[in-house]
């Protein structure tokens, strides 16, 4: 046990001197400072169309942002999240695996009394200590610009909307973490490592929605999640199949919800939550997949 | 003919025909293409099949018919455009990266710098090769789209359509030409190779998918389920005298958007297959007079990176030490 912890504690370090890591890290903050200034814009800018609108037709017409959650200015995290985090998340996870590799030192690691498990757990657990860090500064850096731009700052059960979303957030990045992990941790080539995992959340973010619900892959930035368009038995059973592992959809319904985002279609958020626990889980399990062997092998950049 | 670019060149296309890699990126990339047109003819057909259904209902209640759903076959390639921005600019980024990587790997760029060979010669053979591949790989993908609207759509192109394909398809290849010599000069640039593959998804990233997501985003229209000048109730001349008033709001957006070298390339791409309702059944006359500055933006865009990968090979940063 101490040792996971001494493993997760050197990745904090690493992490900390990871050049390319603070370099995402900064452009995550700053989307998360920007998403509340362009939310808050637009916003203003619907409200002002709408004012508009009433003046040049002289009629009323219901106001489409009545009762519109303070969080609304913040709705473009949630994407910055399945984009910028999920690469954020899958770079570091690879850097963290083949960092030893690199230096040679995996040997001298694993002729200690170290098991492989412990080793990638230790990665797994310092990883997401950072993927933690990162989230909290998002979150200050979400809460602190919602005051600027609102001129007041978010009531109580506001930040604890916001905090849960960030909750959310970090268990739906895990697998992102261990895939990068396990493809830095088992392949010959670092920029193999890099592809197969961006590869692999391309397919889950664009590929696994669009056949479910026949969404064209730029529809699917938005960060409400698309419905079903069709009742189409072609959509519905590619949706029974593939919703469980549409995890970016999950993500983005569950945030929506907890953000209180006007275009929800359901409120329960239940089933996603499940799904985004199943799949870390097991992509924790994933982690088995790792040998010292593959550990051992040589690394070409 | 055998100037050491051209034998380079040659070698290059050898090199890309035998890597598993690069072969299994494209055949990917034309099942997604295929599997999109797959998507959207099945979503077309359910859209007849509930019009269908709302029609004999109406018939028996009595009322007046809707139109009918309308079926341009070049609409279908919208998915296919698209996964083309998104997921081919990613393989062209590997691609590109692979032409100077291999070479690090394999430790036969001393090898070949210890010839009478410039690094200019290198990076042009090395172009050209990437410029065929990617022909040869959108001439492949040209044929996989005529071929499932057929199939799949049930209809053939007519000569019009097809040329108006044909000249989406030659902005996809400039498109792709365009990542793949981007990624060549980063990893010259750059002295760590994953370094080079991690700008460029970086870059990939804050091109093709966040600043086309704001600029989406920042649409008042988009702000509303449905629509915000439905929700409002309002006809397209009364929202075009509203939008009026934001002129300075949407010039911002526009130019936001226009940063982008994707969002040149989608807006290309849509124009000419008529994706965008406004050019759709037009004739090409109309469509190249909105459509050249994208077209010379994509151009003016391939021509920079052309120039970026061709100074970065050099034999100083090519061989310097990580």
């Amino acid at each position: 046990m101490n040792a996971l912890f001494v493993v997760a504690g050197q990745e904090i370090k690493s992490a900390t001197r990871e050049r390319l890591a603070i370099a995402l890290l900064v452009v995550f903050l700053g989307m998360a400072l920007v998403s509340s200034s362009i939310g808050w814009a637009t916003h203003h800018t619907v409200m002002s169309v709408y004012d508009q609108t009433v003046l040049q037709t002289g009629r009323h017409i219901p106001n489409p942002f009545a009762g519109a959650s303070a969080l609304e200015i913040t709705r473009n995290t949630i994407i910055y999240i399945v984009l910028i985090g999920a690469l954020l998340a899958t770079v570091v996870g690879v850097r963290s695996a083949v960092r030893d590799r690199k230096a040679g030192v995996t040997d001298l690691i694993f002729s200690r009394p170290m098991g492989t498990r412990a080793y990638m757990l230790g990665k797994l657990l310092g990883v997401q200590a950072w993927m933690g860090i990162v989230l909290v500064a998002a979150l200050l850096a979400s809460w602190l610009s919602a005051w600027v731009v609102l001129g007041a700052p978010l009531s109580w059960s506001a930040t604890a909307s916001l905090m849960g979303f960030f909750a959310v957030a970090w268990l739906f990045l895990l697998p992102f973490a261990v895939l990068g992990l396990v493809a830095g941790a088992r392949s010959g080539h670092e920029s193999t490592a890099l592809l197969v995992p961006i590869l692999i959340w391309v397919a889950v973010a664009f590929v696994i929605p669009q056949l479910g619900t026949a969404q064209n892959p730029s529809a699917l930035l938005n960060p409400v999640p698309s419905a079903a368009s069709t009742t189409d038995l072609f959509f519905k059973v590619n949706q029974a199949v593939l919703q469980p592992i549409s995890i970016t959809e999950h993500f983005k319904h569950a945030g929506s919800v907890i953000l209180q985002l006007q275009d929800v279609a359901s409120p329960a958020i239940g089933g996603d939550l499940l799904s985004l626990g199943a799949i870390a889980a097991l992509s924790v399990a994933a982690l088995a997949l790792v040998s010292r062997a593959s550990m051992r092998r040589p690394l070409h950049e | 003919m055998n100037s050491p670019s051209l034998v380079i060149f040659r070698k290059e296309l050898g090199d890309a025909r035998r890597s598993r890699l690069v072969l299994l990126l494209i055949a990917g990339l034309g099942a997604i293409a295929l599997l999109s047109v797959i998507v959207a003819a099945a979503a077309y057909h359910a859209k007849v099949a509930d019009y269908q259904h709302y029609l004999d209902a109406l018939k028996q209640a009595g009322g007046t018919p809707p139109t009918a759903p309308l079926f341009f076959p070049l609409q279908l390639l919208r998915g296919a455009v698209e996964y083309l921005e998104i997921i081919g600019a990613i393989v062209a980024i590997v691609i590109g990266y692979g032409m100077t990587a291999k070479e690090k790997n394999r430790g036969t760029l001393r090898l070949l710098f210890s010839r009478p060979v410039s690094g200019a010669a290198i990076a042009l053979g090395k172009l050209l090769a990437l410029a065929v591949i990617w022909l040869a790989v959108v001439a492949a993908l040209g044929v996989v789209m005529i071929v499932s609207i057929r199939l799949v759509g049930g209809t053939g192109l007519s000569s019009l359509e097809l040329t108006k394909l044909g000249i989406a398809l030659g902005l996809s290849w400039v498109y792709l030409f365009l990542w793949s010599a981007l990624a060549m000069g980063l990893a010259g640039l750059t002295k760590q190779l994953s370094t080079a593959l991690v700008v460029g998804l970086i870059l990939w990233l804050g091109f093709v998918l966040i600043i086309p997501q704001i600029g989406d985003t920042m649409d008042p229209d988009n702000q509303v389920p449905g629509g915000l000048f439905k929700s409002l109730q309002i006809a397209k001349p009364q929202e075009k005298a509203v939008m009026a008033h934001f002129a300075g709001y949407e010039r911002t957006r526009n130019f936001l958007e226009e940063t982008s070298i994707s969002k040149h390339y989608e807006r290309g791409s849509f124009g000419y297959l008529g994706v965008k309702d406004k050019y759709n059944q037009l004739p090409l006359g109309p469509i190249n007079k909105d459509m050249w500055t994208n077209v010379a933006w994509l151009v003016g865009g391939a021509i920079l990176v052309v120039g970026l990968a061709v100074t970065q090979t050099t034999k100083r940063k090519l061989l310097r030490k990580a």
